[in-house]
């Protein structure tokens, strides 16, 4: 335990308290950011870079009251650092975000929260940005009373969704920046089954294949795991079993689909390289059909033996820091999340136990 | 049969696939306004991931050339500056197409040309054809859309075409029923998106969330409470190179049959069925136009002013007069100054008039609505030093600043009792720290998802037309309301305070 330290809220107050006094001369400034409260928790062996490249953008998407905390055992004392990161918008104006950063060591996470509290803009909405599995699993739990909404990107978590199902245990409305990335296998997918003639050919589902990149630790891609487990739900399929590397479900009426997932070499854009549903139930092998989404390094095309043509998608830059710009301005439809991610953990629970 | 991927998933975020045609292309509007509005879009990331700029107009152009000019103008005109990136990303999809208006074949080549570029990219787009051109064009345009085959879906229901219609929406209510009666021939009425773009403006759908999100506001929002409402448009701009159109126009035409009913009618509307339905709120704003007071000519001469601007100063230049602008009449009666009484005649709003003022050169840019409360009774302020309790107002900021102000009574610090008035103020940068988008970026946003909702129907132009029939009548020749003068840069002519003395109002001080 470290002797001495105390998250001191009073000096963080006088910091912020300068720091607006000073943007308030600059005629500039239209906003101290002030509206909203967000938590960036990070382990401090996360290169500076990273988080100040999610800093630029967040604060600019989102102007609020900043604050960095860093969890670093080598520090023995609170230190804190108030800044203003401001971005111009336009007529000559700019907005800017306050953005106080700390390090604390794990010792001192509990004496933090006081001082986060005590600073916060009051009454106004509190975001948190779990960087790593060490701010999700061990942070956090400090400061989730404060939490309105969580921020997460799965795809930077070592232990993947498991790591997700520990916040999603709380009541708190959690985005998944993994999830967002997935917006365009699931604006191609619906857009496609838009089509009737394509449509028509659910009740023949047979077979769903995705194959992903093989992950280091050989485990199934997050990004295939949340993407299979979207389209089982929508699907309104229901499990039976996981077995080999397929997922075993049933339709309303019998039918059994399997959802294979197939790793493959060599990078792909987020993870995915394609995702394939077969339709031969009940159909001769001359009659099946297909429809399949796959993607370079650009785009993601679609297409179907039920329609002519191949659609070619532009994808988008889906960074966090551009997801997280897309959600303020434009919003994620996290609806199905939840049940994605229900069925994505029970073929991780599946898998672990094989 | 339902798509089971769409089930529980939110609305779509974002258009589907579209190919936008501008007719037009190479005027003002398309330079100054609509692809300055697109760029800001794909900036944001609003734009499908399926988009086509087509530019039609008769010059000879390139594609190339075309593109060049355009992001000449978008660093003039966009409201941030041009990311090169983004510009390169959002310029490949801009095409262009030489055309003349009257010519079908020249519209069959670019059903050729649309049909290819589509095929090439693996998708049904919606078409959406943008006038962006005098209305004279209108209906030689819609007719050759027709015959080309640019109007109907072959992919059998898969492709929606619209059309969007720039004001003036006639002259009159005769020509605007002519005018309809034109483009319905070629178009369903919900396939016409009428542009006012004051409906895009923040503030102005701001009206709809502020009265019908808040609690506490809508049990005030009726004659017990409100004592008058006054909406004033002013500009301390002339016609510039509009001269042409607005002297055949004048004001009450430019400006009041258009954004001020618009802005009026939200104001005055009884909550809607669905904010989400377009035709629950126009059904709304028709029944507020229809309810406005019908007056007689002779009605009308009295609850109006007409003026037009003298020689006078503006941010200390020296301006000539209206009839000395370029392309102005020496003799011209366009009045550059209105000043209109209405009332409203329904259970909500009997007996609350409303004030309605527009002109140019003025002293500043402002366009504000100001909703006026009654006073509390001062009785328990007798004795005391408080000589008389300012009413309450909200006033709703448009332009240039976007933004609220509620004007309440408070005491100053000190011993005595006083009272002094006090503004509690919201603006859009401020509160939410992101500039507010252009206008034109919201409603071309909803033209392709086909929202309709902030676009004008036919019979919201129609009453308009109807309920300023008599104020034309009045002015005509001079007969009944004399054409006053106001020298430029001054907030109008005196009459316009003579037609509020009577009930013992007056403007508001902007």
């Amino acid at each position: 335990m470290e002797s001495g330290f105390h998250a001191d809220s009073k000096t963080v107050s006088g910091a912020i308290a300068k720091l607006q006094e000073s943007l308030r001369v600059d005629e500039a400034v239209q906003s101290s950011g002030a509206n909203n409260n967000v938590v960036i928790l990070h382990e401090s062996q996360i290169p500076e870079g990273e988080i100040s490249d999610l800093l630029q953008t967040f604060t600019e998407a989102h102007p609020s009251r900043f604050f960095v905390i860093s969890q670093d055992d080598s520090v023995s004392d609170f230190q804190a650092h108030v800044t203003a990161i401001c971005h111009e918008i336009g007529n000559d104006q700019k907005v800017c975000s306050e953005v106080i950063r700390a390090k604390v060591p794990g010792s001192g996470l509990l004496k933090l929260s006081s001082m986060l509290r005590a600073n916060f803009v009051s009454g106004r909405p509190t975001e948190f940005f779990l960087y790593d599995d060490y701010a999700a699993l061990r942070m956090f739990p400090y400061l989730s009373q404060s939490a309105d909404l969580i921020f997460i990107d799965s795809s930077h978590f070592k232990g993947g969704l498991k790591t997700v199902r520990a916040i999603t245990d709380k009541p708190i409305k959690v985005i998944d920046l993994q999830w967002a990335r997935l917006t365009s296998w699931r604006d191609s997918i619906r857009s496609l089954f838009d089509k009737s003639a394509v449509n028509s050919l659910v009740p023949k589902l047979s077979e769903i294949r995705i194959k992903y990149e093989r992950t280091p630790g050989g485990e199934i891609a997050t990004a295939a795991l949340l993407l299979g487990g979207w389209m089982v739900h929508q699907l309104g399929l229901k499990i039976m079993m996981y077995s080999g590397n397929s997922l075993y479900v049933r339709g309303s009426d019998g039918r059994v689909v399997s959802v294979v997932f197939e790793e493959c070499f060599g990078a792909h854009r987020d993870g995915l390289e394609l995702v394939e549903l077969k339709f031969a139930h009940n159909l001769s092998p001359s009659e099946e059909q297909f429809v399949r989404f796959r993607t370079t390094e650009k785009a993601l095309f679609t297409e179907s033996s039920a329609v002519s043509g191949v659609i070619c998608r532009q994808l988008e830059d889906e960074s966090d820091a551009a997801l997280i710009k897309r959600f303020y301005l434009i919003g994620e439809s996290i609806a199905n999340f939840g049940a994605a991610l229900r069925v994505a953990l029970y073929v991780i629970d599946a898998n672990r136990d094989l | 049969m339902n798509n089971p991927f769409r089930e529980g998933e939110n609305r779509l975020l974002r258009p589907p696939a579209t190919a936008l045609v501008i007719f037009g292309a190479t005027g003002d509007l398309t330079h100054r306004k609509l692809v300055p509005a697109l760029y800001n879009l794909c900036h944001d990331g609003y734009l499908p991931t399926g988009f086509v700029v087509m530019g039609a107009a008769r010059s000879k152009l390139s594609d190339a050339e075309f593109r060049t000019k355009l992001k000449e103008s978008c660093q003039k005109h966009s409201r941030r500056e041009i990311d090169p990136e983004i510009w390169a990303r959002f310029s490949e999809n801009i095409y262009y197409q030489s055309l003349d208006g009257a010519k079908t074949d020249d519209f069959v080549a670019l059903k050729n040309r649309l049909e290819a570029l589509c095929k090439d990219r693996g998708e049904v787009y919606n078409y959406l054809y943008y006038l962006a051109m005098s209305p004279e064009f209108f209906s030689s345009i819609a007719k050759n859309l027709k015959a080309s085959g640019l109007v109907e879906d072959p992919h059998g229901g898969q492709r929606a075409t619209n059309i969007i219609v720039e004001k003036p929406f006639g002259h009159d209510l005769e020509s605007a029923k002519v005018l309809n009666s034109e483009l319905t021939k070629s178009f369903s009425e919900s396939q016409i998106y009428r542009i006012d773009h004051y409906l895009g403006k923040e503030t102005v759908q701001n009206i709809l969330v502020f009265r019908f999100a808040n609690g506490i506001f809508e049990p005030l929002w009726n004659q017990k409470y409100i004592d008058s409402i006054e909406i004033a448009v002013c500009e301390h701009i002339g016609v510039g190179n509009r001269a042409g159109y607005f002297d055949q126009s004048g004001i009450t035409r430019d400006i009041v049959q258009n954004h001020v009913l618009q802005m009026l009618s939200l104001l005055c509307i009884e909550p809607p069925i669905s904010l989400s339905d377009a035709n629950s709120i126009r059904d709304e704003k028709v029944k507020v136009l229809r309810s406005i007071r019908r007056f007689t000519p002779e009605e009308a001469s009295q609850n109006s002013v007409r003026a037009q601007y003298v020689r006078g100063f503006i941010d200390g230049q020296d301006v000539g007069s209206y009839r000395e602008e370029p392309g102005v009449s020496p003799n011209s009666t366009t009045e550059t100054y209105v000043a209109m009484r209405l009332e409203v005649d329904n259970w909500r709003w009997k007996g609350v008039p409303i004030y309605i003022r527009a002109g140019k050169r003025l002293p500043k840019r402002i366009t504000e609505i100001t909703i006026k409360f009654k006073k509390a009774p001062d009785s328990l302020f007798r004795g005391r030093q408080v000589e008389e309790l300012e009413a309450n107002s909200l006033s709703i900021q448009v332009q240039p600043t976007e933004g609220m102000s509620l004007r309440i009574n408070s005491k100053p610090p000190g011993p005595r009792m006083r009272v002094n008035p006090v503004d509690m103020d919201f603006t859009y940068n401020t509160s939410f720290g992101v500039a507010s988008s252009d206008a034109y970026e919201r409603l071309l946003l909803d033209s392709m998802k086909g929202d309709s909702t902030l676009f004008t129907r036919n019979d919201e132009i129609e009453e308009a037309w109807d309920l300023l029939a008599p104020f034309f009548a009045a002015w005509q020749g001079n007969s009944l309301v004399p054409m006053n003068e106001y020298q430029a840069g001054t907030w109008g002519p005196k009459a316009a305070s003579l037609l509020l003395k009577p009930f013992g109002q007056r403007w508001r001080r902007l």
